[in-house]
């Protein structure tokens, strides 16, 4: 690690104008599950770093009048995890509680694994699957961003230096009719080696109405299918839905077209998650 | 998978109703009480007075001439106290090297001086007083390199225009990159293979796998400049292997360095070694006065640390009709990294011990062991065993497949099964006693084996793999293999063990009580383990090899009962009876049918240390007794045959896998481990050796591996992406099963115990994983990526069986003379190339 | 520099510090709390497990600065030595003369019940990933008491360990899930018929 000062902001305000004051030499703290690890490598060298974690107002869970399901930035992997949440957002909290391990979801936070935009971390596609909007602060004001906008396609984010995001709003339990979250990773405490996240709306007629598909770890950012969602899943029968076939549809969209063994194999886990995704979603849809 | 845990019961124990001492009981370990409240002290934990901090700059290239190192800069920086480079210490240190070419290569130096030859080498160090200073002054230091091409892959290695990795070093038998060879030549395999009724071949290549003990590779130097003593705190296996290896290089007296080592958190044979780190602490605490504290971060111990040896092996296993294995053939690459310390004898010990449980009449083995642009290779539980019989046990299979023979069956048919011990093996191993047979039906049993073959379910597979592991250290290079213990009947009736063979998790101090407690009748809790020291103890080996239970346990089995004549020749004075007539135990010595009269052993030894003149005329005073155990082992023949170990213990493994279509995961769902361990003196401890063991067999088959690319960048070298087990890859080990055939060589019948549960696990697994998809793995590691690609392209071409990576030639068939590859530096007959011609001298090193 | 104080196993523990300073660095150099042991220092090997305010964390990957006023929990904390009379083992003790002298210690009685497991299961071969494999379990089973074995598994999920093959180690988790429950339902007021 390299010498740095550390400030810690008691509001999201103070933590902007620090951030301003400081630019690219400074980083946000959140957990630092990830920021750590680079600065312990020291490939990251920030000389300031600027905690969110006395800030008041960037933690917990609550849900809007709306039904809308807000998120607090610092909220950790662990109070996720332990909140009983109804409908869709119980996957949210399965998710939470099923990635990395034990001591590591006490300290990571959603949003410092979002604003890492690690693709193979599942807090992107989480939020790039359901179409969560990612409230920000910077010293232009508040602004709201789709996570089409956040991640950047060719990795990071969209964010500029003096930007903090302060809260994701998930869509209202009623939105999906059923959000499945399905990942590889050879061994538990792994970051995912491919991911699907598939979130799925039903129509009065019991047909499926909007669907998206997100798929992680595959290329630099999270990708939404929606070419494959648009053609074969809104709108189809859910009887009548092939897997197989969006599984493919799918992996040709998300994969770059290379013929390296790990890009086969990519292809191969896209569809099979794909697969598993979407069956667990449908089968939630029939009940 | 949630089944109860069996456990060993006093119940159990106490079904052996003849057993009344604590050999052969689960009694708990000494050890424990401080490493569960956090109070044992590992390397790290260690503080002395004014110790400062050393950290070392390494190479970020793989190969490369190193034309500068600058440490002007780095000296200036903040709490900077002393800086080094190769440069600095030329010609004053003497290089160190290979065990095999001991007294001609040392090709060893604390830094790298004239070239860079893997990522990780040392090129700088520096002292600083805080560890931040140390590593911000790395920071600093300014290094020109020209790089070279990197040479990774073994095979590549014997090109004749393969860039030369070790320069101006002269080989005793080899040239270029090929450093050494290696041979087997017993009985005439040529004609077996002419006379077999099957032979089959395959290509095999095995991974690199780190021991990636827990506790970081570190040392503490601390030189006294009045007395020129040299006092090292090392986190190693050997503290005798690093005093002498130290003393000469830094070109003092042995009796001048003293090594000692704290809690040391395991090894697995990855610190049964000097490193470099132990000399450039012991350089700057000589040249500053002060502790040098130098602890490796675990980067550094993936690229510098030792690594198991990778291998290629062209093998082939030839049978008669009836399934009987009449002949093995094999051409080895055996990739000892940039240097080796034991490298070069894993070949040795893994090829001969390997071939076991079988005793193969026709043996023909060459081997070109090379040196890449990589990591160190070196021991690694298992020493080359796990390698060879990965190749050898699936060639088994094959050919039981070939021959329509059930693979349980083909073994049963081969192994040892003599009609009487000791019984001598063409490849010159004298096996004392083994159960393997039992052990071979017993796992099959365990794992359902007849049931699965009969009906097999989709994606999940039975496999099966034995193996026989040594418990000796007598290797090519390496004339001995002793271990002594020093015993003292302390004047309050308590007992001191000394000895210099480090317990690193091994339970020495319980294993060695309860040796100690039955031979004296002295209370388990009045015995204690004095920590290794090279000041006090008595010379041994070290702990490797599988020799604690055995040689370690001999020499305090022989020196406790040295101690007891000695006290029951002085309690049979003082109490005016015959020796014969005397009793021991209870702490007391007492008339036989006496055991509450009789004498304290505490009275004895106070009156054999301060009331001398009651001692029986000539009695030396003091009780106190050593031993020193070597073991009747036989160094290599020319042949290479020989009797490398004093016992042989015995795995037999069956494992059933389930493989995931979707994914390629593969999961061991079941396994049954049976073993010969001979005597076992505590079954919990030997239980968790066996169940250690598997689970670096299963690192090796299904994950770990040293991943470099092209240039020789080791991209793999943390525990984020080092594919180390965790509890959560493992099946439940509950079916564990002894079959003792105690040793008849080692007088209390134990049998090596550490390492042989490693042995068969990658073979086992390979062979139910092609029991499940008709997949024959001939690449370690089976990683869900190559599994689900193996799947997809033997669906392509429209295959039951396939052999994968379809990359590697196929070979069988008939064999010709000129499809084998030739060695490079093998046969001693046609060992008469020119050098010169062969390798060019554009280097002018020759 | 920056001031950090820090409840350690109870003690207040207060000093001014390089702001890189871990948690871990802290434990270990300023506590002077050696068990908390440094594997990796990348996240990975849970050698360096501690409870911070009653929730787990790798020690090593935590600024002290980020647990500024909180509580710590190591392995020193689960079962602090006390001062007792010292065991005489020796057969000519003196004890019925002299009263033995009080020293500090711990035995297997006192030992939290995780610990007591991982001994009588032989739970631990070198004992380096024990310290936080122990902070883990415990952390685990307080929250839940009635595990599965699987369960178990997927707690130490985040804790390396080379030697055991961790069979034990779950074998001791069961074990001490066990006792913890049993522990849990005598400690309410009736204790009589306590074998």
């Amino acid at each position: 690690m390299k010498p740095f000062t550390f400030l810690t902001p008691t509001d999201a305000h103070e933590a902007v104008a620090l951030m301003a004051e400081h630019g690219t030499s400074a980083r946000l703290i959140a957990g630092g599950q990830s920021l750590l690890l680079a600065m312990k490598e020291r490939t990251a060298t920030p000389s300031v770093l600027v905690s969110l974690s006395s800030v008041t107002g960037l933690s917990g869970i609550t849900t809007g009048s709306s039904g809308e399901l807000s998120v607090g930035t610092t909220t950790t992997y662990a109070v996720l995890a332990d909140a009983a949440l109804p409908g869709w957002h119980a996957e949210i909290s399965r998710m939470a509680g099923d990635l990395a391990d034990r001591p590591v979801r006490t300290m990571g936070t959603i949003g410092g694994a979002i604003c890492a935009a690690d693709p193979r971390f599942d807090m992107p596609v989480l939020v790039m699957g359901t179409g969560a909007r990612l409230e920000v602060l910077g010293a232009a004001g508040a602004r709201t961003i789709d996570p089409s906008d956040f991640f950047l396609a060719g990795g990071g984010t969209c964010l500029s230096p003096d930007e903090v995001l302060t809260a994701i709003h998930f869509p209202e339990r009623e939105h999906y009719r059923a959000v499945a979250f399905e990942k590889f990773r050879q061994r538990q405490f792994d970051a995912a080696t491919a991911s699907v996240l598939c979130a799925l709306t039903q129509g009065s007629d019991g047909r499926i109405g909007a669907a998206r598909i997100a798929v992680g770890a595959v290329a630099p950012s999270p990708r939404l299918c929606s070419a494959t969602t648009e053609a074969m899943v809104s709108g189809a029968d859910p009887f009548a839905l092939d897997l197989e076939e969006v599984g493919v549809a799918v992996a040709a969209e998300v994969l770059p077209e290379t013929d390296t063994g790990t890009a086969r194999y990519h292809c191969e886990l896209v569809k099979a998650l794909t697969r598993r995704a979407l069956a667990r979603a449908l089968s939630t849809l029939g009940s | 998978m949630t089944q109860a845990p069996t456990r060993p019961t006093d119940s159990q124990d106490d079904a052996a109703p003849e057993r009344t001492g604590l050999v052969g009981r689960s009694v708990p370990r000494r050890e424990d009480l401080a490493l569960l409240t956090g109070t044992a002290r590992f390397i790290d934990d260690l503080k002395l007075p004014g110790m400062v901090y050393a950290k070392i700059l390494r190479s970020k290239v793989a190969h490369a001439r190193l034309r500068a190192v600058d440490l002007t800069r780095a000296r200036a920086m903040p709490g900077v106290l002393d800086a080094l480079c190769g440069a600095d210490l030329a010609g004053k240190v003497k290089p160190w090297g290979d065990l095999m070419q001991d007294l001609l290569v040392g090709d060893h130096t604390p830094f790298a001086t004239d070239k860079v030859l893997y990522e990780g080498q040392e090129i700088a160090a520096v002292v600083a007083a805080t560890k931040y200073q140390a590593l911000d002054a790395l920071e600093a230091i300014d290094v020109d390199l020209d790089l070279l091409p990197a040479l990774v892959d073994p095979e590549d290695a014997l090109a004749p225009d393969a860039p030369l990795i070790q320069e101006g070093i002269s080989y005793e038998f080899g040239n270029g990159n090929v450093f050494d060879r290696y041979r087997v030549r017993v009985g005439d395999a040529e004609r077996a293979a002419a006379e077999a009724a099957v032979v089959v071949r395959q290509r095999f290549a095995t991974n690199r796998q780190a021991g990636a003990a827990l506790d970081p590779h570190g040392c503490i130097a601390s030189y006294d400049s009045f007395t020129h003593e040299l006092t090292v705190y090392s986190s190693t296996q050997s503290i005798y292997m690093v005093r002498d290896v130290l003393a000469d290089v830094l070109q003092i007296p042995r009796n001048k360095v003293r090594v000692i080592v704290p809690e040391v958190g395991a090894g697995f044979g990855s610190k049964a070694q000097i490193f470099p780190y132990e000399v450039i602490a012991s350089i700057f605490s000589m040249r500053i006065g002060r502790p040098v504290h130098l602890v490796l971060g675990r980067k550094e111990i993936f690229q510098s640390g030792t690594a198991r040896n990778g291998q290629v092996r062209y093998a082939e296993l030839m049978c008669k009709r009836d399934g009987t294995i009449t002949g093995y053939r094999d051409y080895v690459v055996h990739n000892c990294g940039a240097m080796s310390v034991w490298g070069n004898q894993v070949i040795h010990i893994g090829t001969n011990v390997g071939m076991l449980p079988y005793a193969v009449p026709n043996v023909h083995v060459d081997s070109d062991i090379v040196h890449t642009n990589t990591a160190p290779g070196g021991a690694l539980r298992g020493f080359g065993i796990p390698q060879m019989i990965w190749a050898k046990e699936q060639l088994v299979d094959m050919a039981a497949a070939e021959l329509g023979i059930d693979p349980l069956e083909m073994r049963a048919r081969n192994v040892i099964r003599p009609e009487s011990f000791p019984y001598r093996t063409p490849m010159g191993q004298v096996i004392d006693s083994t159960s393997v047979y039992d052990c071979l039906h017993k796992s099959a049993e365990a794992i359902g084996w007849a049931g699965a073959k009969a009906e097999p379910k989709p994606y999940e597979g039975v496999g099966l793999a034995v193996s026989m592991k040594y418990t000796s250290c007598r290797h090519p290079s390496f004339d001995t293999d002793l271990s002594a213990v020093r015993l003292r009947l302390e004047t309050d009736g308590t007992v001191t063990i000394y000895s210099s063979d480090v317990s690193h998790g091994q339970s020495h101090a319980t294993m060695l009580a309860q040796i100690v407690s039955d031979g004296l009748g002295v209370g388990f809790e009045k015995i204690t383990l004095a920590r290794p020291d090279s000041l006090t103890s008595p010379f041994g080996l070290g702990t490797y090899a599988s020799r604690g239970a055995a040689v370690l346990g001999t020499a305090c089995r022989l020196a406790t009962e040295r101690l007891r004549a000695k006290v029951l020749t002085m309690a049979a004075h003082v109490l005016e009876a015959a020796p014969d007539d005397l009793e021991i135990g209870n702490d007391r010595v007492y008339v036989k049918g006496l055991p509450d009269s009789g004498l304290y052993l505490e009275i004895l030894a106070g009156m054999a240390a301060y009331r001398t003149h009651q001692l029986p005329d000539g009695f030396e005073p003091t009780l106190e007794a050593v031993a020193t155990y070597d073991t009747p082992t036989e160094r290599e023949h020319a042949d290479g045959s020989g009797n490398l170990s004093v016992t042989y213990s015995t795995a037999a493994h069956a494992a059933r896998v389930r493989v995931d279509p979707d994914t390629g995961l593969v999961r061991v769902v079941d396994y049954a481990m049976a073993h010969d361990t001979g005597v076992v003196i505590n079954p919990l401890v030997v239980e968790g050796q066996h169940q250690g063991g598997f689970l670096m067999g299963l690192g090796m088959v299904l994950g770990e591996d040293y991943v470099y690319d092209k240039d020789g960048h080791l991209l793999n070298a943390s525990f984020k992406d080092y594919l180390a087990p965790t509890a959560t890859d493992m099946p439940e080990l509950t079916k564990l099963y002894e079959i003792p055939a105690p040793s008849v060589t080692i007088p209390g019948g134990q049998k090596g115990a550490g390492e042989s549960g490693t042995g068969p696990v990658p073979a086992a697994v390979g062979n139910a994983v092609f029991d499940a998809t008709g997949v024959r793995f001939t690449a370690l590691p089976i990683t869900p990526q190559k599994m689900l690609l193996a799947l997809r392209e033997k669906e392509r071409r429209g295959v039951k069986t396939f052999r994968y990576p379809d990359d590697m030639p196929d070979f069988r068939g008939p064999r010709r003379p000129d499809d084998w590859p030739t060695p490079r530096a093998a046969d001693e007959a046609e060992f008469d190339w020119d050098f010169d011609d062969e390798f060019g001298d554009e280097d002018g090193a020759e | 520099m920056q001031r950090v104080t820090i409840t350690v196993n109870g003690t207040e523990v207060s000093s001014e510090i390089d702001e890189r300073t871990l948690l871990l660095e802290f434990i270990r150099d300023v506590a002077g709390l050696t068990g908390t042991h440094n594997g990796c220092l990348e996240a990975r090997c849970g050698c360096c497990s501690v409870e911070v305010d009653g929730g787990i964390v790798k020690s090593c990957n935590v600024l002290a600065l980020q647990v500024n006023g909180c509580e710590v929990t190591t392995i020193e904390g689960l079962s602090p030595q006390r001062l007792r009379p010292v065991e005489h083992i020796t057969s000519q003790s003196l004890a019925g003369v002299y009263q033995p002298l009080d020293a500090l210690g711990a035995d297997a009685s006192t030992l939290h019940p995780v610990q007591k497991a991982f001994h009588s299961c032989h739970a631990l071969q070198c004992g380096f990933c024990t310290p936080g494999m122990v902070m883990v379990l415990k952390n685990y089973l307080e929250e839940n008491p009635n595990p599965t074995r699987d369960d178990v598994r997927s707690a130490i999920a985040g804790n390396l360990c080379r030697c055991t093959g961790y069979q034990h180690i779950v074998d001791a988790g069961m074990a001490a899930a066990e006792e913890m429950r049993t522990s849990e339902s005598i400690s309410e007021p009736s204790l009589a018929g306590d074998a």
